[in-house]
C-alpha cells in the first residue's frame, strides 16, 4: 500500500533521511522505532507532504505521491496523527472532529458516533475546548480526528509520548481495535517494547538510515536491538 | 448631557465604519500573521467601484453596494496573489510582506489617481434620501440608521460564516496552525484566498458607506483609515474579530467626543497617544481574552 524507496530529505542541506526504503502492506501494522533525532518524524512528514523530499520515491496505492501538497495527500486517505497531537486548542472537541471530515472527500465521511464509540470520553467532552483536554484525551481526539477522514493508511507519530502508562495502554488498545478492523497502520514510537508487541513488522531507523528490519517478534529478540532499544529486558535464554 | 448623548450616537455611527474596515484588516492578520497595508487601497477602490456603478451604470445603491463588495473582494484576492503568496512560497520574513503590500498599495493609489484625475468624486445628489428623525430628543438620520444596520448585518454574517460553516472552521484552523490544518486535508492556499476575498469585500462595503456618508471619494481616502484601522486592531487585539468591532466603536466614540469637546486638532494626537499607551501597557490589546476565537498561535 505504501512503498518508500531511497528517500532522502534534508533541512537546509543537512540530511535527516539518507536513503530510506520501507514498505507497509495493505492491512498490516508496521512499527518504525529509533532514537531521538533519528528522522522518524521527518519520514512521516515527507510522506505527508509537510516537508519536500530531495529524492527517492513514495508510492501510495501505486501512485507517486512524493512532493504532493499535504492536503492532497490527506485527501487521498493517507492521514498522519502528528507528534505532540497538534489539537486545535480553541476549537471544541466536536469541531476538531468535524474538521477531520474534510480529508474523507469522495470516500464518504466517517460517522462521528463511530469515533465516540471508540473513545467515549470524547463524547462526554464534545463541547469542551480541545486544548482543555488531558494529554491522553488529546491523543484520542487526534486519532479520532484522523479517523473522521476515513484513512486508508494511518500514520501515528509517537502516540504514547508523555502519557501515563494507563493512558498509553488505552491508546494502544484502540490501535489494536483499529488494526483488527482492517486498517493499515504505520506506527512511530520511542517506546520500542510497546511498538514491537503491537505490530507484526518493524523497522529501526538510526541517523536517517534503516539499520534493522524484520518481524517485530524477531527484532524483540535481536541482541543489538535489545541492547539499544529495550533496556531492562534480559535476553531470552536459548 | 443631551449633547454628550448625541455625540455618542454619532460616535457609534463613525465607529461602526471603523469596525467594518478593521474587521478585514484584523482577520488577515489573524489568519496569515501579516499586516496587509494594501487594505486601505482596496477600501478606496471599493468606494470608486460603488461610485462608478451609480454614476456610470445608473444602478440603484443596493446593487452598487453589492458590486463594490464583489469587486473589492476580488481585488483583495489579487493583492494576495501579487504581494503575499510569492513571499509565503519562499518562506520570507513577515517584514517583507509589509513592504510588498505597501508597494501594491502605492500602485493601486496611483491607478486611482490617474483614473480620477486627482479629483474628489461625489455621488449624485439624492443617491441617499436625506431624512432625519427625533429619537428620545436625539437627532438621528436615516443614513446613520442604515449605516449602523448594514454594519451589524455584515458583522453578523461574518460571525455566522466563521463559526457556523465548514469554510469558517477551515479559516480558523489555518489561523491556529496551517500545518495541522493541511494534515487534515485543508487547502491553505484556498483558505488564504477566501480570507482575502472576505476581508476585501468588507473593506469595499466600508468604502461605499464612507464615500456616501462624507459624499467624497478620492484616491487618498484609504490612508487615514489604514492608520485608524491599525489603532483599532491594536486596541482590540491583533487577530480578534470581536476586538475589532468593540475597538472600532470605542475609537469612533473617543474621536467624536474629543472633536466635539476638545478640538479636532487634538483628536488625532489623542488617538495616537492612545495607541502609544496601549502598546506600552497592553501590547496584546484590551480585549485579549476575546482573541481566543481566532487566536494567533505560532508553531
Ligand atoms: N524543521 C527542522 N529544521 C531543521 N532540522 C530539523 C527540523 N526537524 C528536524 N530536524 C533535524 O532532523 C533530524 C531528524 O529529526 P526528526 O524530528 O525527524 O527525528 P525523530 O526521529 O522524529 O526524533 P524524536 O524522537 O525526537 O521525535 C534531527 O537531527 C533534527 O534536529
Ligand atoms: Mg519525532
Amino acid at each position: 500500500m505504501l512503498e518508500i524507496q531511497d528517500l532522502v530529505t534534508a533541512y537546509d542541506g543537512i540530511r535527516a533521511l539518507r536513503g530510506v526504503t520501507l514498505t507497509v502492506p495493505v492491512g498490516a501494522m508496521v512499527a518504525l522505532i529509533g532514537p531521538n533525532g533519528a528522522g522518524k518524524s521527518t519520514l512521516l512528514n515527507s510522506v505527508s507532504g509537510v516537508v519536500k523530499p530531495l529524492s527517492g520515491r513514495i508510492r501510495f496505492d501505486g501512485a507517486d505521491i512524493a512532493g504532493l501538497p499535504a492536503h492532497t495527500v490527506a485527501r487521498r486517505g493517507l492521514l498522519q496523527v502528528p507528534e505532540g497531537r497538534q489539537i486545535l486548542g480553541p476549537l471544541s472537541v466536536e469541531e476538531n472532529l468535524r474538521l477531520g471530515r474534510l480529508a474523507a472527500g469522495t470516500r464518504g465521511t466517517a460517522d462521528i458516533d463511530e469515533v465516540y464509540a471508540l473513545f467515549p470520553i470524547l463524547a462526554e467532552r464534545r463541547r469542551q475546548e480541545g486544548g482543555s483536554l488531558s494529554g491522553g484525551q488529546q491523543q484520542m481526539l487526534a486519532i479520532g480526528r484522523a479517523l473522521m477522514g476515513r484513512p486508508r493508511l494511518l500514520m501515528l507519530d509517537e502516540p504514547s509520548l508523555g502519557l501515563s502508562p494507563l493512558m498509553a495502554a488505552q491508546v494502544f488498545a484502540a490501535l489494536e481495535t483499529l488494526r483488527r478492523s482492517g486498517l493499515t497502520i504505520l506506527l512511530v514510537e520511542q517506546n520500542a517494547r510497546r511498538a514491537l508487541d503491537a505490530t507484526g513488522h518493524a523497522y529501526v531507523l538510526e541517523q536517517g538510515r534503516i539499520v534493522h528490519q524484520g518481524p517485530s517478534g524477531d527484532l524483540a529478540r535481536d541482541p543489538s536491538v535489545v541492547r539499544h532499544y529495550l533496556p531492562g529486558d534480559d535476553l531470552p535464554d536459548f | 448631557m443631551a449633547l454628550v448623548a448625541q455625540q455618542i450616537v454619532n460616535g457609534i455611527v463613525v465607529g461602526s465604519t471603523y469596525a467594518l474596515f478593521a474587521l478585514g484588516f484584523t482577520l488577515i492578520f489573524g489568519v496569515l500573521h501579516v499586516l496587509n497595508l494594501a487594505h486601505g487601497a482596496v477600501f478606496m477602490w471599493g468606494a470608486f467601484t460603488g461610485l462608478f456603478a451609480v454614476t456610470a451604470l445608473g444602478l440603484p445603491l443596493a446593487a452598487a453596494f453589492a458590486i463594490a463588495m464583489l469587486a473589492a473582494g476580488l481585488l483583495s484576492v489579487l493583492v494576495d496573489a501579487v504581494a503575499f503568496r510569492p513571499l509565503r512560497r519562499r518562506g520570507s520574513p513577515e517584514f517583507a510582506a509589509i513592504i510588498s503590500s505597501l508597494g501594491v498599495a502605492q500602485i493601486l493609489m496611483s491607478a486611482a489617481q490617474i483614473a480620477s484625475d486627482t479629483q474628489v468624486q461625489r455621488f449624485p445628489f439624492g443617491t441617499f434620501p436625506i431624512v432625519f428623525y427625533q429619537v428620545f430628543g436625539l437627532r438621528v438620520s436615516l443614513q446613520q440608521i442604515v449605516i449602523v444596520g448594514s454594519v451589524a448585518v455584515l458583522v453578523a454574517a461574518l460571525l455566522a460564516f466563521l463559526f457556523a460553516t465548514s469554510f469558517g472552521r477551515q479559516i480558523r484552523a489555518v489561523a491556529i496552525s496551517e500545518r495541522t490544518a493541511s494534515l487534515l486535508g485543508v487547502n491553505p492556499g484556498a483558505v488564504h484566498a477566501l480570507t482575502f476575498f472576505l476581508c476585501g469585500a468588507l473593506a469595499g462595503a466600508a468604502g461605499v458607506i464612507i464615500g456616501i456618508a462624507f459624499n467624497s471619494v478620492h484616491f487618498l481616502m484609504g490612508e487615514p483609515y489604514l492608520l485608524r484601522g491599525f489603532v483599532v486592531i491594536v486596541l482590540g487585539g491583533l487577530g480578534s474579530v470581536a476586538g475589532a468591532v468593540i475597538g472600532g466603536l470605542l475609537f469612533g466614540m473617543i474621536q467624536t467626543l474629543s472633536v466635539a469637546f476638545l478640538s479636532s486638532a487634538l483628536s488625532d494626537a489623542i488617538l495616537f497617544g492612545l495607541l502609544f499607551v496601549i502598546l506600552l501597557l497592553r501590547p496584546s490589546g484590551f480585549f485579549g481574552t476575546l482573541r481566543r476565537e481566532i487566536r494567533v498561535v505560532r508553531q
